[in-house]
């Protein structure tokens, strides 16, 4: 009875958290323009966003500044936490609070701060603040990840790797990098997606012309909802889902490995 | 290979002085066991002859050379540590290679020396395995060939033998005193086990609370501990404390006055007037049932029977004593509740000056 009533609890919770999804990505599939019944599949909506031109810059301007994003994230993030460790721990303490506090701060809020920032020294809106922007709310993201594989990490493998007469560089290389790759590989694909996903930051600092996949589907929804915005957003879910799933295997596996025959 | 010498080696961690001058010498190709409880600052003095913690006082020497500025990666030591700390993303052979890789050795002779060193250490059909696919002996062998392999001056072993289930664990201590023998280098070797550490070394250094309290052969801390902590530490130890009353030098015993009363036990050395305290080996001491001269009478209170030896809690008047006796007559085992008469040779009775 417990274990039933349980299990529809977990079932409303999961409807809950996945039904409005759902049924966006299903209108996407629907004949309808108006996403009206009955239901009708049709791939329509995609062919409309194969051939949206607008769409597909705008598109690619997201890519572009998700990789970029993520790949500044990583290789900030690394020198963060290699430093991080040769930190008194009241240092060490006031970093981790200060580095993480983007993560609390609305984004919206962010957005318009750095606006005003760029305002007040007199610059033009431009690429290159939109991505010290997503560079600046993503970064938290990397260091979370990096920071706990960090910390789970054997110290006395580097310090066996010194006492066998490797310089600093050689233990950071075939030692330490190797240990912490997966954790680069996984804190970039959060950041990434991070940067990939916002819209206020970019929605601020974007100059005149250019747009990102979120800014152009609020202002599609502005001048009227097709379901080409379904078929986009479906398309946006997945590669979520995948830079999730990635980073999760990643994540599990290595975890697995450094636990040694535990792990097996 | 080196002789090792630490003069004055001092460790502050905060206000806490965790090694408190540290006065040792390992001689060229000799075992040195750290042996004290956990916290006493063993672990503390192998990094600082490792060169992993910088020293608060002192200098450690290897071959009359000043090591304080050598950084770890200069100082030619092989460490083992209780985690192994194998590389998890190398095979063993990469990991034993390691080392040498670092040395600019010419890659044909690395092959050789680490297939070598893995004949030494049994584990010449495992070069290609990962870490994680080896069992914990195996695992031990490879960190230890991995410390061997680049021939260093001094070999650093930090508790490398705890993780093992007991069997094991005195079969690769056996491996290793072989494998020590063999290479023939200066190794200091940190454990809180006293019989590892009795069957292993040439010399062991007992520690306590960051200062050596006793250092001496295997035989030596076991016969003649200095201080009631390396008699209590050592194995187990029957101790007789109080002011000397009076001293038979012809039977050889001492009565000796405490709050408990008075007792007389067999020993030597003793003046009348002073406070003495003499411990005794629990296996030192015989019990029979008939009288004899000199002899403590009481009662077993307690016994434990261990198969070759049966330990025996006796009650001697106030004095509650520890007492091994060898299972040697099937018969005659002493029974809980015998009245018996303790008894050892004057010479069991090791004076401790206090
Ligand atoms: N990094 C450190 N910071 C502060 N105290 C430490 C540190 N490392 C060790 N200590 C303290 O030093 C003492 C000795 O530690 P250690 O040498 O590891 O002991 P052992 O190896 O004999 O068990 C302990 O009381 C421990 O708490
Ligand atoms: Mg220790």
């Amino acid at each position: 009875m417990k274990k039933a009533l349980s299990r529809i609890y977990v079932l409303l919770i999961l409807l809950y958290l996945y039904v409005p999804i759902l049924v966006l990505m299903l209108m996407g599939f629907n004949q309808s323009r108006y996403n009206s019944m009955p239901f009708k599949f049709s791939l329509q909506w995609y062919q409309a966003l194969i051939k949206d031109t607008k769409l597909i810059m705008a598109a690619r301007n997201s890519f572009l500044l998700a990789i970029v994003t993520g790949i500044i994230c990583v290789i900030l993030a690394t020198f963060f936490i290699l430093g991080h460790r040769f930190l008194s721990d009241k240092v060490k303490g006031l970093f981790d609070s200060v580095s993480m506090m983007p993560m609390s701060i609305p984004w919206l809020i962010m957005g318009l701060s750095l606006l005003l920032l760029i305002r007040a020294v007199n610059l033009d809106k431009s690429m290159f603040f939109v991505g010290a922007g997503h560079v600046v709310i993503s970064l938290p993201y990397s260091l979370l990840v990096l920071k706990a594989r960090m910390a789970s990490m054997d110290q006395s493998l580097e310090e066996m790797s010194a006492s066998l007469g490797a310089t600093p560089f050689t233990t950071f290389r075939r030692v330490t990098l190797p240990a912490i790759a997966p954790a680069m590989v996984a804190g970039g694909f959060l950041s990434f997606m991070i940067s990939f996903d916002n819209f206020p930051i970019s929605y601020f600092l974007m100059p005149n012309g250019v747009s990102t996949l979120p800014i152009e589907i609020q202002s599609s929804i502005k001048f009227g909802f097709t379901p080409e915005i379904n078929a986009v957003s479906t398309v946006i879910i997945g590669i979520s889902l995948i830079c999730l799933t990635v980073t999760g295997i990643i994540m599990g596996s290595s975890l697995k490995s450094m636990m040694g025959k535990g792990g097996k | 290979m080196s002789t090792v010498v630490l003069k004055g080696l001092v460790k502050k961690y905060g206000q806490n002085t965790v090694v408190k001058g540290i006065d040792l010498t390992a001689e060229d190709g000799k075992l040195v066991s750290i042996l004290g409880p956990s916290g006493c600052g063993k672990t503390t003095t192998l990094r600082m002859i490792a060169g992993f913690e910088k020293t608060d006082g002192g200098e450690v020497y290897f071959d009359d050379k000043p090591m304080g500025k050598v950084p770890v990666n200069k100082r030619n030591i092989g460490m083992v540590f209780q985690s192994y700390a194998l590389f998890p993303h190398m095979t063993v052979f990469d990991n034993i290679a390691y080392g040498l890789c670092q040395r600019k050795i010419k890659p044909d002779e690395i092959n050789k020396r680490v297939e070598e060193i893995m004949k030494l250490v049994h584990m010449e059909e495992y070069s290609k395995r990962k870490p994680k696919e080896l069992s914990g002996g195996q695992q031990q062998r490879v960190a230890l060939a991995r410390a061997l392999v680049i021939k260093p001056d001094v070999l650093l072993l930090d508790e490398c033998l705890s993780a093992l289930d007991k069997k094991l664990r005195v079969e690769m201590q056996v491996e290793l005193r072989r494998i020590l023998e063999e290479t023939g280098v200066t190794t200091f070797f940190v454990t809180h086990d006293q019989e590892e550490a009795m069957t292993l070394s040439d010399k062991i250094v007992v520690m306590n609370n960051g200062a050596i309290e006793q250092v001496g052969t295997p035989y030596e801390v076991y016969e003649k501990p200095n201080s009631r902590f390396v008699a209590g530490f050592l194995g187990k130890a029957n101790f007789f404390e109080g002011k000397v009353t009076n001293v038979n030098s012809d039977e050889k015993y001492v009565v000796l006055e405490n709050e408990k009363g008075t007792v007389a036990i067999p020993a030597e050395k003793a003046k009348i007037g002073e406070n003495a305290l003499y411990a005794v080996r629990p296996e030192k001491m015989r019990i029979s049932k008939e009288p004899k001269t000199g002899a403590l009478k009481g009662t077993i209170e307690h016994i434990t029977y261990s198969g070759n030896i049966s330990t025996c809690n006796i009650n001697c008047g106030g004095e509650s004593i520890l007492c091994e006796v060898t299972n040697d007559m099937i018969s005659e085992r002493p029974q809980r509740g015998d009245k018996v008469f303790v008894t050892w040779d004057s010479a069991s009775s090791v004076k401790i000056e206090v």
